[in-house]
């Protein structure tokens, strides 16, 4: 079979290349598909909402449309889970055996657990999964000519999560998964911080609410002691969080071109907290930071980039981004 | 993978439902060549036997060539030879009767058998015997018969007789019967 | 009713088995077919030409058959034929019809009958009385070569003994034909 293998590869001319892209939030699902000619260019792609996180009927028939229509089709999607994370460290990366590793250039590592990414797996079972990306790698690639400059934060705003990083001449210093809150309060926080030491890997929910309870304190009191004029603010955003209780309603990403003033707030407080962590905690070496990077796939309001260069004084630079458009463009270079 | 945890499933032209079209068409192409290389086998047999009994045949057929001149010769030589036979036969009967016809009273001192005649020497005691015994009956084998005497000493008479016979007249005598038969 | 969806490797594969099975079809009538013609009526004219042999070779045999037969019936002929002329032998063995019998020098006598030579020997003999001649004509039928007493034939009467002369004449095969070498051999 070794022989017709070689032989075969001449016939794949004869199709088209199909890229599956998949993102998911909680509870709703983007699929993004790109269709490629055999000399790279885009013939066509479409994009679809679908109201699950689990594939259905509808999604699978959607996407099998495309895919049956060729051999060479690659599902992609991102993990959206809270259990990865990133480390400087690039030897010993076999040391935690119940996640996997990849190397990044080199120079640092990212992760997934393991029970993490069988659920992915399982998930998209009835269609398979060629390639499975981690946020941080989309991150580092998407500014990767700003990385290997001067110490600054890269972040990647999501409906569901932030992804934090601090890069330093394309040395990781320093990386946090964050869950934001959803606007349903049913739902409960994941705010998982993770340390080098990784010892510390919490998936019990119980032990998270303590955290959350004390994050909430924390953030009240460093809002007082940092700004007064921000009182005020604290008041609307009550108003506005009571406001939105009364909707329950599921996040459609055509919807909420700008998100609520709230989120961002939100947003704002935990990356700041994560950053207060980075300069308090004696293991980094805490230069200040002067620039944020800010990938935006939601649409942020302008009012995020302000709590930034107000509050921390940084230089903030936001760069719109469609994930879905990100992971196809990451899936071809996989390809190359 | 730079970026992907997961490596992606192989992906091939060659779906299994194609392999099994082409395997199926192979053995169909290859039954067929098979058939094809049998009949250019048996083409190759079939003109190699072909030459090799043309020259079978060559042979045998110069065999019987020289198998038949062999008997034609055989029966030339048998011919001749019964010929010779009977001739030699035929010579000692004729000379049985020559001299049986010769009478006690006649003495010949030589006799001349000839191709075409008979010439006697010999004594006689008197003509008249030498006429009726011998001379009459010589006449009538022979067409043409001279006698001459002289005598002897002895009162008796030397006679030499000298016969013939002419082939012409035998032939012609042959196509008189010929002609009355038919 | 199965319902197969017409995707582009549906298609592609359709193409590719009407392809081979109408390339199948071309190589079977194109190429198998006439040839398998040639086949067959090479084979049916091999069984002729088997035929055709086989009847040649019982011609062969029954020649051959022949050919003993008469070699077998004729072998004093032939090998009196063959026998190359010995006067002295002759002699000897006619001697006993004869008080004495003396020949000749042989001299050849060709033309008379193709393929033979023939031999013109001159004999004198006595005898006591004609029946010695008679037997010894008789004899010379049975003897080792083909000889014919020829006229004239002289009878003399000396003394007590007729002195006969004559001519014999000997047949033999010819010498100049090389054929006639391989004709003596018995094959």
């Amino acid at each position: 079979m070794g022989v017709k293998l070689n032989i075969a590869k001449y016939f794949e001319f004869l199709y088209n290349k199909v890229f599956v892209n998949i993102v998911s939030t909680r509870t709703t699902s983007t699929v993004y598909m790109e269709m490629i000619n055999s000399k790279g260019v885009v013939i066509s792609s479409v994009d679809k909402h679908f109201k699950t996180l689990e594939l259905d009927s509808k999604m699978k028939d959607f996407i099998e449309q495309y895919t049956q229509e060729t051999p060479f089709y690659y599902i992609s999607t991102i993990d959206s889970s809270p259990l990865q994370w990133a480390t400087s460290e690039v030897k010993n990366v076999n040391k935690d055996k119940n996640s996997l590793v990849r190397c990044y250039e080199n120079s640092w590592s990212y992760n997934i657990a393991n029970n993490s990414m069988e659920e992915i797996i399982e998930r998209y079972k009835d269609i398979g999964l060629d390639f499975l990306f981690s946020p941080f790698s989309l991150l580092a690639y998407f500014f990767k000519e700003k990385i290997d400059g001067d110490l600054a934060m890269y972040v990647l705003v999501t409906e569901d999560y932030l992804t934090l990083t601090i890069f330093e001449n394309s040395k990781l210093l320093y990386s946090k998964q964050i869950e934001t809150e959803s606007n349903n309060k049913d739902y409960e926080l994941h705010h998982l911080e993770l340390d080098l030491s990784t010892d510390e890997d919490e998936e019990d929910g119980f032990a998270d609410i303590e955290d959350i309870v004390d994050i909430d304190e924390e953030t009240e009191e460093s809002i007082d002691l940092d700004d007064f004029g921000d009182i005020e603010d604290l008041d609307a955003l009550e108003d506005i969080e009571e406001f939105s209780d009364d909707k329950v309603e599921e996040k459609v990403k055509s919807d909420e071109k700008i998100s609520d003033f709230d989120t961002d707030y939100r947003r704002f407080t935990l990356l700041q907290e994560s950053i207060n962590n980075y300069y308090q905690d004696s293991k980094y070496k805490s230069d200040f930071i002067e620039t944020i990077y800010i990938a935006d796939s939601v649409g942020v309001s302008g009012d995020l980039k302000k709590y930034f260069e107000e509050e921390l004084f940084l230089d903030v630079y936001v760069r719109q981004l469609d994930l879905a458009y990100e992971i196809c463009d990451m899936a071809k270079m996989e390809l190359k | 993978m730079r970026f992907s945890y997961i490596v992606p499933r192989k992906k091939t032209v060659l779906s299994s439902e194609v392999i099994l079209l082409l395997t199926f068409f192979s053995i169909t192409f290859l039954m067929l060549f098979f058939t094809y290389v049998f009949i250019l086998f048996k083409d190759y047999q079939f003109t190699s036997t072909k030459k090799e009994l043309a020259i079978k045949k060559e042979q045998l057929n110069k065999n019987i060539d020289s198998m038949k001149s062999k008997i034609l010769f055989i029966e030339k030589q048998q011919a001749l030879s019964e010929r010779i036979y009977t001739k030699n036969i035929v010579l000692k009967d004729s000379i049985k009767n020559m001299f049986d016809l010769v009478p006690d009273r006649i003495v010949l001192s030589q006799v001349h058998l000839l191709e075409n005649g008979l010439i006697f020497y010999g004594v006689t005691p008197t003509k008249d015997v030498y006429n009726f015994m011998l001379n009459a009956p010589l006449k009538s084998i022979f067409h043409r018969t001279y006698t001459s005497f002289y005598p002897t000493k002895g009162g008796w008479l030397n006679f030499v007789s000298k016969n013939y016979i002419d082939v012409d007249l035998i032939e012609s005598a042959n196509e008189e019967d010929v002609d009355d038969e038919s | 009713m199965m319902k197969v969806s017409i995707t582009r490797p549906y298609v592609y594969l359709l193409i590719l088995s009407v392809v081979l099975f109408i390339s199948v079809l071309i190589i079977a009538f194109a190429l198998l077919i006439p040839k398998g013609k040639d086949y067959r009526l090479d084979k049916a004219s091999l069984r002729g030409i088997k035929i055709e042999q086989n009847r040649v070779q019982v011609f062969n045999d029954k020649t051959y058959k022949n050919l003993k037969n008469l070699q077998s019936k004729n072998r004093a002929i032939i090998t009196a034929f063959s026998t190359k002329f010995n006067a002295k032998r002759f002699e000897k063995q006619n001697s006993k019809f004869f008080e004495k019998f003396v020949l000749g020098e042989k001299q050849v006598v060709t033309n008379e009958y193709e393929s033979f030579d023939v031999y013109e020997v001159n004999a004198s003999s006595k005898i006591d009385s004609p029946k010695s001649f008679y037997n010894f004509l008789e004899a010379i039928n049975k003897g080792d070569w083909i000889v014919s007493v020829e006229f004239p034939i002289i009878f003399k009467r000396e003394a007590k003994l007729i002195h006969s002369s004559f001519k014999i004449k000997v047949y033999s095969n010819s010498k100049n034909k090389i054929i006639n070498k391989e004709l003596n051999s018995t094959k």
